[in-house]
């Protein structure tokens, strides 16, 4: 027995590994037993394995026949009429995959067979290399359809089901990632599992040949501990989630010591969180600027613009194509793994805006730009509306980022030499560069200033900025001709409510019109295809078809979309929508014993691991759903001036106060959300008719001047029924009567500022009021 | 003792002695409540944290009228004098309310954040500022302080 038969708690070892969520297999060797008295890792040994090949224990094992067996249809692949592309990518596969479905449960139990469970993605490297070795191996294959109930998930369009296992592997494995192979009884409790597996045993680890018959003989002859552990496995995860969320004081204190376990995980050196692999922190960095913004506190700004410098010098950023890649290898942020989410672009499209405002610098604009013109030529339906969901990190299953990077040879044949020159020294191509496949690809990053690559070459600065120009244009083309990685074409809801969030800003920032028509139809779309009333959001829609209905990252991120719409465009409708998904989220997701909101509607029909409740407040990839839940509803509460949102808000970022301190740069959007409910950013309210050219210039100086946090909403008198509107704008409607003039009531904190008509004076309050310190 | 230490008040100072129209049109002068112990409170009908705290105000005035607090609303921006009584009304607001002129109460009075009070004791001197919403718990202590 090895080292890994440590005796640690389940909840130590989620602790350990809490927040390591890698894109990169790690593989665990061995199996799970259940001794009495707690869960065991007994390690694979080589020498174990070398005793049994897989062919004996095909025989050693009986192949299950039952009686029930003929009420299924004929065993076979199903998944070809799957929406998710990662499903019908695999529908070809020897494996007879089944849905994540009812049939697929039953049927296993009925076969009495564990069920062999495949979470992965249509983006995932590593994903693909299982299919090509092992899912489309036919020997393989047939000890899959033989021993087990095969059942594929896509983890974009189930992402309920996919952090219930995640977190359940982590436990087994110490690591997880995608793809997750995990082995479950047959009422869906996992009793083992990993990550990426081998075909055949390699370097000491069990490959899948050898691997599958062995769990197929454990679970035949030592059911009973099988089933036991796993229940016990089940029993400690559902234990866990309920001690690791502990309720606590609301305070500026928690908020304090969030910020300070950020701080000391800042990599001052190369920017980022941690020593290791670098995956974007869009809420650190908003967690940033909006303490720099009150506190002007050095270090909070260096986190933010030291990230985001690197990030955009790094290969991390597609220096080509525009757009960021989904995480870097490596701290330095030079070699990513190239599959592009449009979560991360969303995320890092806010950064790179807010940046600018707070600092003025070309460089983020630039960067925002080019994010903006990847989701606009590559991840958008530009007539619909709509963002797709990614693109693939791969041209063809068996390449290594060879659509993303570039041998010298490569880029002296797409361009002229003079050029080349240049461009070879920008981007630090060289004839031996990062790429472990072929050793002369380069991933393209900022590697020598205009002025440095001047000097060497005797060229004037503008000369050679010209032909760096030039240069990444012909590169582009030259890009073109080369196979574009898939796109999967699902557009999904809670992705989809930052994006637009995201584009509203870019026209806030940058006066962007395109980018806020673009919004508001796509946001028109998702309401008009995934969106009933007083039913919620669905999560995905593609070609029609909608799936996944009453997800809280859905609900709580639409609504903030349409809350930003709202401030936008004056448009009641957009308010009262959000009002009836945050309402919908409140009657449906509430956790009315411990407070907080669940990740997916408790009920009685849940499949398997659904079953176990889940409250997500960390940031995991991208803004956590209670934290932004949190904010959300006090936005809410100001929008529509109801107060019983703003208690709503209150009560979730109670319930997680007691555990978030420890966890910095983690829970930044949870932190985030405390921050502004203790300390109220600016709030606007313009009262004008909407054509009236002071009215829209008050209107405007308040939506793009730069207060992290503050809130802008527009109301015309014409328009407007008093008896609706909130007490006090309906007092600022008849004081409008009165003056006849628009009119701009600015508050913060506690107190309102003198109305005001003067725009000048309307950009001085909105920037500062009830900052002192200003 | 000093009331003034003793609870923490800020260096008095008389109150200016300005001259708000009431909501029949009549001018109203500060000095005519010379005696009192006087709430003058800055607000608006368009003001969030304003609403916020009439009702602690409704309750203070009530409690201590009879002992000589004279609660004072100074309402800006907030329509005309049918407006103001019709919103009255409804909050149940039965204090003296005055109308202000954004101008005046800015320049004599220097509010810049609404609501604001003053606390002006018997001698129409300014005992205390309070800026954002009070509550009546926290009102009522500095008020019998100066009875």
């Amino acid at each position: 027995m090895s080292n890994l038969s440590s005796k640690k708690s389940v909840k130590e070892r989620v602790n350990a590994n809490r927040w390591i969520w890698l894109a990169k297999p790690k593989v665990w060797v061995g199996v799970i037993l259940l001794i009495s008295g707690g869960l065991i890792i007994w390690a694979w040994n080589a020498e174990w394995t070398s005793q049994n090949s897989a062919s004996e224990l095909a025989t050693v094992v009986s192949p299950s026949v039952t009686k029930t067996a003929t009420a299924f249809p004929k065993p076979g692949n199903q998944l070809a009429g799957a929406a998710s592309p990662y499903l019908r990518e695999a529908a070809l596969q020897p494996v007879y995959w089944l849905p994540w479905s009812e049939e697929a449960f039953k049927r296993a139990r009925a076969e009495d067979k564990p069920i062999l469970l495949d979470i992965g993605a249509v983006w995932c490297h590593w994903c693909h290399v299982m299919d090509v070795e092992s899912y489309e191996n036919p020997e393989i294959a047939r000890l899959i359809n033989k021993f087990f109930i095969a059942v594929k998930v896509d983890m974009d369009e189930r992402p309920d089901i996919d952090r219930r296992y995640q977190q359940a592997v982590q436990v087994i494995s110490g690591g997880g990632g995608w793809p997750l192979t995990a082995f479950l009884t047959p009422d869906g409790e996992i009793f083992f599992g990993g990550t990426y597996f081998p075909p055949d045993d390699r370097g000491g680890r069990p490959g899948l040949k050898t691997l599958l018959p062995r769990v197929a003989d454990a679970y035949k002859t030592r059911k009973e501990e099988i089933l036991a552990g796993a229940a016990q496995l089940t029993a400690e995860l559902k234990k866990f989630a309920e001690d690791s969320i502990r309720e606590g004081e609301v305070s500026d204190q928690l908020v304090s010591a969030i910020v300070n376990n950020m701080a000391q995980r800042f990599d001052s050196v190369n920017g980022g969180f941690g020593t290791g692999v670098k995956f974007p922190s869009g809420s650190a960095i908003e967690l940033a600027l909006a303490k720099y913004y009150v506190d002007r506190n050095p270090r909070m700004l260096e986190i933010a613009t030291k990230t985001l410098d690197a990030m955009a010098r790094g290969g991390v950023y597609d220096q080509i194509g525009g757009g960021f890649f989904r995480y870097s290898t490596d701290p330095q942020w030079r070699v990513p793994h190239f599959e592009k989410m449009n979560y991360d672009n969303a995320e890092l499209l806010l950064n790179y805006l807010h940046a600018y405002q707070a600092t003025d610098q070309g460089l983020y604009k630039e960067i925002a730009l080019g994010i903006m013109s990847f989701l606009n030529n590559v991840l958008s339906d530009q007539t619909n509306g709509g963002f797709y969901a990614h693109q693939d990190a791969d041209m063809t299953r068996e390449d290594d980022g060879d659509y993303y990077t570039w041998t010298v040879q490569e880029v002296k044949n797409a361009l002229p030499d003079d050029e080349a020159q240049v461009i070879l020294r920008y981007y630090g191509i060289r004839p031996q560069g990062e790429m472990r496949e072929n050793p002369a690809k380069n991933v393209p990053f900022i590697a020598a200033t205009p002025e440095i690559i001047g000097q060497e070459l005797k060229m004037p600065v503008g000369k050679v900025r010209q032909l760096i120009d030039q240069g990444k244009k012909h590169l582009l083309e030259a890009r073109f001709q080369r196979k574009m990685p898939l796109v999967d074409k699902t557009i999904y809801a809670d992705r989809n409510g930052m994006l637009i969030s995201a584009y509203l800003d870019a026209w806030q920032v940058l006066g962007d019109e395109q980018a806020k028509g673009f919004a508001l139809k796509t946001l028109d779309r998702l309401l008009q295809e995934a969106y009933q009333e007083g039913q919620g959001m669905y999560h995905a829609t593609f070609e029609g078809r909608t799936r996944l209905h009453g997800l809280l990252n859905d609900q709580v991120q639409m609504a903030n979309a349409l809350l930003d719409a709202f401030e936008v465009t004056a448009e009641q409708r957009y308010l009262r929508i959000a009002k009836d998904l945050m309402n919908y989220s409140v009657e449906h997701l509430w956790d009315t014993q411990d407070g907080g909101f669940f990740d997916r509607p408790q009920t009685e029909k849940a499949l398997a691991a659904l079953e176990r409740p889940f409250k997500d407040y960390e940031d995991n990839p991208t803004s956590s759903p209670n934290g932004l839940a949190a904010a959300v509803l006090d936005r809410l509460a100001y929008l529509a001036n109801d107060e019983k949102y703003e208690q709503k808000a209150l009560e979730t970022i109670r319930a997680f106060a007691g555990s978030a301190k420890g966890y910095g740069h983690f829970v930044a959007s949870y932190a985030l959300a405390v921050h502004y409910h203790l300390n109220r950013s600016a709030q606007a309210v313009i009262i004008g008719e909407k054509g009236h050219p002071k009215a829209q210039t008050l209107w405007k100086s308040a939506l793009t001047t730069y207060r992290p946090g503050k809130m802008v909403a527009f109301y015309d008198p014409a328009v407007l029924n008093l008896k609706k509107l909130p007490p006090a704008v309906a007092g600022a409607v008849k004081a409008f009567g009165v003056q006849g003039e628009p009119r701009a009531y600015v508050c913060a904190g506690s107190t309102c500022a003198p109305p005001t008509g003067d725009s000048a004076e309307v950009i001085r309050l909105v920037k500062s009021y009830g900052l002192e310190k200003f | 003792m000093d009331v003034a230490a003793a609870s923490g008040f800020n260096e008095p100072k008389p109150v200016p002695n300005a001259t708000f129209k009431n909501l029949n049109g009549d001018d109203i002068i500060l000095s005519r409540f010379k005696g009192k112990i006087l709430l003058i409170n800055f607000w608006g009908t368009w003001c969030v944290p304003c609403l916020q705290e009439i009702p602690d105000l409704v309750e203070l005035s009530h409690r201590f009228k009879s002992e000589g607090l004279e609660v004072v609303g100074i309402a800006i921006d907030s329509g005309r004098p049918e407006d103001i009584r019709k919103f009255m009304s409804e909050h149940g607001m039965d204090y003296l309310v005055l109308i202000g002129e954004l101008g005046v109460v800015k320049s004599r009075f220097h509010v810049i954040g609404f609501p604001t009070s003053l606390l002006i004791d018997r001698d129409g001197m300014i005992r205390k500022r309070y800026v954002g919403p009070q509550t009546e718990k926290v009102l009522k202590v500095d008020v019998k302080s100066l009875l």
